[in-house]
């Protein structure tokens, strides 16, 4: 079998509903446990070892939260759309039932991203909240995480539903280098990037493998939410059509 | 450890609630996602066993 023609079949199974339905069984443990172990390793390194910053002092710990919540927002949105143009393109109502799994972790990741800011924001800035470009580009990306939700819930019919939150989340992905060059294009009370650039991360090695850690934790996390929601939606889809 | 003592810890100079309150409530709501979906889950596969249509 070439290299091409594995793929293709790689690609064909993991459409199938039963065929996701038992790879996400077979990987949901061990996802699930690596992000934990991930999550409270990453969080009490970064809490308890890490050196406090010399500006911010030990406020800054707060990245070991934000930073991760914060990335994943915007790259569970990306994975997402991906999922919804797949579905729209190949007619695979899979990828719609991923993509609607992504977005509640999506919409959970952005809140939290938006909360530990806001409480990093009053001991650094001295506010909870500013309409700062990167504040409310991140604020818009949870109500198009709520958006997709509502209107993939919503519609009665399943085929109108998916299409209609399919469109709404790639035309949303505009958003995205928005939020990310927010702190460039306009003048902001937000830091700049830390390790997302095209440059060394400017942050210690000593702060870096906590938050490293904690990126993974995070991704995992989100994985694991995936594998078990999309069970639950197989499951449902079985139950309707019996 | 990076502080000298436990209570230098829980406080942080001054910045310990900030710090501590994101450290629960995101721990927390996150925990509540899992739990949730886990009981979905588990609700949906009772359902369909009793339906007799194992997976």
């Amino acid at each position: 079998m070439s290299v091409y023609q594995a793929i293709k079949h790689w690609w064909h199974k993991l459409g199938s509903p039963v065929h996701f339905y038992h790879f996400a069984g077979r990987h949901l443990k061990w996802t699930s446990l690596l992000a934990l172990l991930c999550y409270f390793t990453g969080l009490t390194w970064g809490l308890a070892f890490a050196p406090a910053d010399y500006q911010q002092g030990n406020s800054f710990r707060i990245i070991y939260l934000h930073v991760p919540a914060a990335a994943l927002s915007m790259g569970v949105y990306v994975s997402m759309a991906i999922c919804c143009a797949i579905g729209l393109i190949w007619k695979m109502k899979l990828t719609f039932m991923v993509a609607r799994s992504l977005a509640v972790i999506g919409a959970v990741f952005t809140a939290l991203a938006l909360f530990t800011g806001s409480v990093w924001g009053k001991p650094t800035w001295g506010t909870w909240w500013v309409w700062d470009a990167r504040l409310t580009s991140e604020l818009i990306l949870l109500f198009l995480y709520l958006g997709f939700i509502s209107l993939s819930e919503a519609l009665p019919d399943r085929d109108t539903a998916n299409k209609a939150s399919g469109i709404l989340a790639i035309v949303g992905v505009v958003n995205i280098p928005i939020i990310h060059y927010s702190v460039v294009w306009w003048q902001s009370l937000h830091q700049g990037s830390t390790i997302f650039k095209f440059a060394k991360p400017s942050i210690a090695t000593e702060m870096l493998w906590p938050l490293l850690i904690m990126m993974l934790a995070f991704s995992l996390l989100a994985v694991s939410y995936v594998f078990l929601n999309t069970r639950t939606q197989i499951l449902k889809q079985r139950i309707k059509r019996l | 450890m990076y502080f000298e003592s436990i209570s230098e810890l829980i406080t942080m100079a001054g910045h310990g609630k900030y710090v501590w309150s994101c450290v629960t409530i995101s721990t927390f709501v996150l925990a509540l996602v899992f739990i949730n979906a886990s009981k979905h889950f588990n609700k949906q596969l009772k359902l369909n066993t009793k339906l007799n249509n194992l997976p």
